[in-house]
């Protein structure tokens, strides 16, 4: 669906739930480049009915006809709602249409959190390189206080599967490798060798079944010129699992390939891991960390193969996904082979 | 072919990213056309190399299934792998190659399987063969111009705010 066709709809959509708005102005529409699992785009809108006027900046986020992760979007609402008002910070939502009459696809809209930035490269500029070191440190607790919550609690316990403490890491190895199975488009040796020794080196079962943000890393988050994290965003992969999970995947050197000894191009890998121990709880025994380090290599690779697939199939013509397809793979493979022959 | 095809996508690559990218309004539109440009200066570094690496990686995955007979414990796998290592290219058209290099491929990752179940230094020093040529592999598949590339492109075009 274009961006002309998904504004059309919304607005189809904001008026059968407006009957009584005199009038409905999207303006500043803004497709966010990047996403490659939801189509994210920013508008500001106006309703004005008989007595009041609404005036917002939001964020849609819709469904792709063809994604690279089968996700569905209530879980990232569940996600956005469950952690609203707690240290953890998300965007305000706004509203859920699961009904794929309007868009073909369902759809979530929130508030849009305003003068912040996402990427990582931005440490490279003046602005923000002196605000780097403390928005890592910043992701590391929030990223701890997310593994110390309690999903019962939070009404998520009963919305996501829970696996047992010794099965999580074989649930997670079996739905990618199963995710290859069915995407790749020619064998790969070096994936499958990893998989095999994952299987026969399992982790130490988890400390306690937790929360798994699922794409927990930099570039995932706001943060404004002041190092203050905003929001923490593309919750759509969250799931219930091992607490190293989320931590071995923000510690992936694919997000901080220009300096491989940080995490996400902020602080030191080491730092990090304290840090994140302070804030969750746990201890993150290195050679269990290690055997969720070279399964995020795994995903990445599939997810990088998924986009690959896209791209090659015809299912999508979106850049992002040739260049996944390619340069991630690439660089993914190399942190791979250095996982699986030692230097890493 | 004068010019070269490699040298044709560099250089319509260099005209999108420097003269029509600057010209774009809307910060999606540019990261966009970037990303093609990028792509288009990456690629042309897999034209050139395209039909080599595919050779070479078939003969060096033939030499394994070679060396490999002996230790080899399962008798269809070491029918299949007998087989393998003596077939040739006749087809040099990069799509033929590449099936050919996926069959190979295929059956190397049952060798790797199959290997690593065995005892004994003949099988260690197979799989460090195997491992070897794993290394080979994702050396002849690395973009040698993305860091350059990616500069050239950041330099164009800034990051702006996500959302």
């Amino acid at each position: 669906m274009t961006v002309e066709e998904v504004v059309r709809q919304f607005k189809a959509f904001l008026t059968h739930r407006n009957p009584d708005a005199i009038s409905i102005e999207i303006r500043n529409v803004r497709p966010i480049f990047g996403g490659a699992s939801r189509q994210t785009i920013a508008m500001e809108l106006e309703i004005v009915k008989k007595t009041t006027k609404i005036s917002r900046k939001i964020v849609l986020r819709r469904e792709f006809d063809a994604g690279i992760i089968e996700t569905d979007t209530r879980t990232e609402w569940n996600a956005y709602r469950a952690f609203a008002d707690t240290d953890v910070p998300v965007p305000e939502l706004i509203w859920l249409e699961e009904d794929k009459k309007w868009m073909g696809s369902p759809f979530f809209v929130m508030e849009e959190v305003v003068d912040c930035q996402s990427s990582i490269l931005a440490f490279d500029q003046p602005e923000f390189m002196g605000v780097r070191e403390k928005v890592g440190e910043q992701f590391c607790r929030i990223m701890g206080t997310v593994a110390k919550a309690d999903p019962k609690a939070m009404w998520l316990e009963d919305k996501m599967g829970k696996p047992a403490m010794d099965a999580c890491w074989k649930r997670e190895l079996d739905y990618w490798e199963s995710d290859i199975d069915k995407k790749q488009m020619r064998p790969h040796p070096l994936l499958r060798a990893a998989i095999r020794r994952l299987r026969k080196n399992p982790p130490p079962p988890a400390q306690r079944i937790v929360i798994v943000h699922g794409d927990m890393r930099a570039g995932n988050f706001l943060f404004n010129q002041m190092g203050e994290i905003k929001a923490v965003l593309d919750w759509e992969m969250m799931h219930m699992g091992d607490p190293l999970e989320d931590l071995a995947w923000s510690m992936n050197r694919l997000w901080t390939w220009k300096e491989p000894d940080l995490l996400g191009m902020m602080i030191p890998r080491d730092r990090a891991v304290r840090i994140w121990e302070e804030a969750s709880g746990f201890k993150a025994d290195p050679d269990a960390l290690f055997w969720w380090e070279v399964f995020t290599s795994i995903k990445g690779l599939a997810i990088w193969i998924s986009q690959h697939h896209l791209y090659s199939t015809g299912a999508t013509t979106d850049a992002i996904n040739c260049y996944g397809g390619l340069w991630a793979y690439d660089i993914q493979s190399r942190i791979l082979l250095n996982q699986m022959r030692g230097d890493a | 072919m004068r010019p070269q095809c490699d040298h044709i996508l560099r250089t319509v690559g260099m005209v999108l990213a420097t003269q029509y990218l600057p010209m774009l309004e809307t910060e999606h539109a540019r990261a966009e056309l970037g990303l093609t440009a990028l792509v288009m200066g990456v690629i042309s570094e897999e034209f050139d190399r395209a039909a080599h690496r595919r050779v070479e990686e078939n003969r060096e995955i033939r030499k394994i299934f070679k060396q490999a007979g002996g230790a080899v414990q399962d008798p269809d796998l070491r029918k299949r792998l007998e087989t393998a290592s003596g077939e040739i290219e006749e087809d040099f058209h990069v799509s033929a190659l590449d099936r050919m290099n996926c069959d190979l491929q295929d059956l190397f990752i049952q060798l790797h399987a199959h290997v690593e179940i065995l005892e004994g230094k003949e099988a260690r020093l197979l799989e460090e063969t195997i491992w070897k040529e794993i290394e080979n592999q994702v050396k002849r598949r690395e973009f040698l111009t993305w860091e350059v590339a990616s500069q050239l492109l950041a330099s164009i075009s800034p990051d702006e705010p996500k959302a």
